[in-house]
């Protein structure tokens, strides 16, 4: 059979398409059916550490809409991820709502906070709205620890169970719950992207004064923006919350903040594929890392534990160091460039 | 091309299989190793005290694998960094229960264990707080949490005790107080003022404070304190925050005596008190003994196995909670073929039918119930020998009366 050298588009739609091979199609399918089978075949340790790189996927998407393909940087991230978890948890305790209602209810809340958030980037921009998204996380920081009555202030709050199936384990349950989120959220922000709405904001990213010239509303679809962002926050939160149990203050600090944004920064910026690879990345190194350094302690005489504890802290920030250095555009180039190589292997061009 | 694609998808369902299905495989017997986990804050914002805690209990399991392990068993401490990092706690959590398999938990009772109660609960894993610093661990009864000392609030309540003796001594009929709180402890406040604590116990509470944890100076909440002229100052915070305030407090010529949290106990604080040129007239409550105090068994023992004479207090609090759960392993009559489960559940039983336990001296004698599982209500109270460099106890019984120490959780 002749096939041709090379992947050809003929339209513009053809080019815009999500799959741009059968194999892709086929590989992706392969690979969905091996997610779901998972929970049957690994242990609970890895479905829960499958749980949490799915949740980090979710608020990384959503802050990838923001910062990677509408260039608004956030700091205040975390606090729309915690607005989701406490507005679930406090419908899921006092109100007798389906979660799944609360789940939407909390990714609302979560967007209209967004949105007051996002109202300083109607006049300003790079380091200064950070600054005012870094505002508004100290906010939500104080007004969770003044609201005790609702919040539980500073001890943090308990999250009734929700209703699981009975022939499943609560464990499993999550797994789907988080799986079919993931894939929805990166199916609607894919699409999202390749919709007016999506070119617009590329458009506010690239240049916002050639976007204005052009008819942009900037000012309308960078509150969007700021809008689906806090949205897909609040559905990161609320599932958090829903499957910890527990939630409390410390939990959505600016450091969740700044994982969120060295998750979308590893992974890849202005790319879906980078926030599910940078979860991956923040999740599995140092939880592989700390496995080996279980390991290795094991196998020496004497006890380094303390430091290999703290070679652990080392070496997640050097591949951290390397990665923005050798790999700026993320670990979606990286993976990328290794596709090519092989595929051109073993010639070089 | 082709060939490299099947090759990629071959290592991609090999890695699969080493990954996924290898662990899930493995069964869950004891086998000749007694595994325990650990999840201590060795690197994160408060490895002050969980680097000396995590070093304790895993001093404590050496120990006892050279003193030849449980009933013929040698043991085995997996520690955790979850640099106070909640979902970090909860993964590494899973990891040790069902990766390592440990028959039991160790932590130091603060921001992630009322997370854990509930999983812990799910897969029968006793924990153990050594250090017990939230009300939530110690409030009310969880059927796998144990633990081996009281709250904040407790150890305020210990601290109002002292205020109140201390003040007679020194003549002062209604000794006025002060307390200083970082964000954390805020609600340890509020609850003491809901059950009337400082009233009940013969002290007005005249101000409160919030000094940040992260604050470069306590100038102005000192100075309101000041104003006050106030006889006592609690301080229920971390080393930080509490040397600025006694550095303001030596700065404005304060009179009134300091007391605060097991938390400030250690020579760091000393030494930052020192080079501060701050306020000396310093008392520090605790669950557990100084290794200062040379004549109490568990210390000779610390000392002797460590070859050091000095070690911070929280070493002993870690040393103490891993002693406890040896207790409750050597009473389980664990054996390696008993399954994980099987296992942890007997070391729970074993853990509530704890009577007395002497502890070497190290905390009150501690029993624990299927009612109770918090261990001992005393503290003991500490005042700096600046001379000696050393935490020497202050002579009294500040144990809190029944009807505060009941009243605590009712709120």
């Amino acid at each position: 059979m002749l096939r041709p050298c090379g992947n050809f588009k003929r339209s513009y739609y053809q080019d815009e398409a999500i799959f741009q091979t059968n194999f892709q199609r086929v590989f992706l399918i392969a690979f969905m059916i091996l997610l779901i089978i998972l929970p049957l075949l690994a242990g609970p340790y890895m479905v829960n550490l499958c749980i949490i790189i799915g949740i980090y996927i979710i608020g990384a998407v959503g802050l990838n809409i923001l910062t990677g393909f509408t260039g608004l940087i956030s700091l205040g991230h975390g606090a729309l991820v915690g607005v989701g978890a406490y507005v679930a948890a406090i419908l899921q305790n006092h109100l007798s709502f389906p979660w799944p209602l609360n789940l939407i209810f909390a990714g609302t809340a979560a967007s209209l906070v967004g949105l007051v958030f996002g109202l300083p980037s109607l006049r300003i921009k790079g380091l200064y709205l950070a600054m005012s998204t870094l505002a508004g996380q100290m906010i939500f920081v104080f007004a969770v620890s003044n609201t005790p009555n609702y919040t539980g202030g500073d001890v943090g709050i308990s999250v009734q169970k929700i209703s699981t199936f009975i022939w499943m384990s609560e464990k499993t349950f999550f797994y789907y719950l988080v799986f079919l989120t993931v894939i929805l959220s990166v199916f609607c922000a894919r699409n999202l992207l390749r919709t007016k709405i999506g070119r617009n904001l590329i458009a506010i990213r690239d240049n916002d004064l050639s976007a204005m010239v052009l008819g942009v509303e900037i000012g309308k679809y960078r509150l969007l923006s700021f809008i689906i962002s806090s949205f897909y926050a609040g559905i990161a939160g609320a599932i958090w919350a829903f499957y910890a149990g527990v939630i409390g203050i410390e939990q959505f600090s600016l450091e969740l903040s700044v994982l969120y944004l060295s998750i979308i920064l590893i992974g890849g910026l202005g790319t879906i594929l980078g926030s599910i690879y940078g979860a991956i990345f923040v999740v599995l190194v140092p939880e592989t890392l700390s496995n080996l350094a279980t390991e290795l302690n094991r196998i020496m005489s004497v006890d380094v534990s303390n430091y290999l504890v703290i070679a652990n802290n080392g070496i997640f920030g050097l591949l951290i160091i390397l990665f923005l250095i050798f790999k700026p555009e993320g670990l979606r180039k990286f993976w990328e460039d290794t596709k090519s190589y092989f595929k051109l292997w073993p010639y070089s061009y | 091309m082709r060939m490299n694609r099947l090759t990629g998808i071959v290592f991609l369902l090999m890695g699969f299989f080493v990954f996924f299905v290898c662990p899930a495989l493995a069964a869950p017997k004891v086998g000749t190793t007694i595994k325990v986990g650990g999840l201590f804050d060795i690197t994160g914002p408060t490895s002050i005290v969980g680097a000396p805690f995590a070093d304790g209990a895993r001093d404590y399991f050496r120990y006892v694998n050279k003193k030849g392990g449980i009933n013929g068993l040698q043991t085995e401490i997996i520690a955790i960094d979850y640099q106070y990092n909640v979902q970090k706690s909860m993964s590494g959590f899973e990891r040790l229960s069902e990766k390592e398999n440990m028959l039991g938990l160790i932590g130091w009772g603060s921001v992630d264990v009322p997370l854990l109660l509930t999983k812990a609960e799910e897969k029968h894993v006793p924990i153990i707080s050594a250090a017990a610093r939230s009300e939530a661990v110690v409030g009310k009864l969880h059927p796998y949490g144990f633990s081996i000392a009281g709250s904040y609030a407790e150890e305020c309540l210990s601290q109002l005790a002292w205020i109140r003796n201390d003040a007679k001594n020194r003549g002062i009929a209604k000794p006025r107080v002060a307390f200083l709180h970082v964000r954390g402890t805020r609600p340890d406040l509020d609850r003491l003022k809901k059950i009337n604590a400082f009233k009940k116990s013969g002290v007005e509470l005249v101000i409160s404070e919030l000094i940040h944890s992260k604050a470069m100076s306590a100038a102005s909440e000192m100075a309101r304190v000041k104003e006050k002229n106030v006889d006592y100052v609690m301080c229920e915070m971390t080393v930080k925050p509490t040397v600025l305030a006694l550095k303001e407090a030596k700065k404005l010529g304060m009179k009134a005596r300091f007391c605060g949290l097991f938390f400030t106990a250690n020579k760091i604080m000393l030494k930052l008190v020192d080079a501060a040129k701050a306020q000396r007239d310093y008392f520090a409550s605790s669950p557990v003994a100084f290794t200062d105090q040379g004549d109490i068994e568990g210390v000779k023992i610390i000392q002797k196995f460590t070859g050091e004479s000095h070690k911070p207090v929280q070493f002993v609090a870690g040393w103490a909670g891993a002693m406890f759960l040896v207790r409750g392993l050597e009473k389980a009559k664990i054996t390696s073929d008993m399954t994980v489960i099987d296992a942890r559940k007997a070391l729970r039983d074993a853990l509530e039918s704890i009577k007395n336990a002497r502890m070497d001296g190290l905390t009150m004698p501690i029993t624990m119930t299927s009612q109770n599982h918090r261990g001992t209500k005393g503290f003991r109270i500490y005042k700096v020998n600046w001379a000696g460099k050393a935490f020497e106890e202050f002579p009294g019984n500040f144990t809190p009366s029944e009807d505060l120490y009941n009243d605590l959780y009712k709120y």
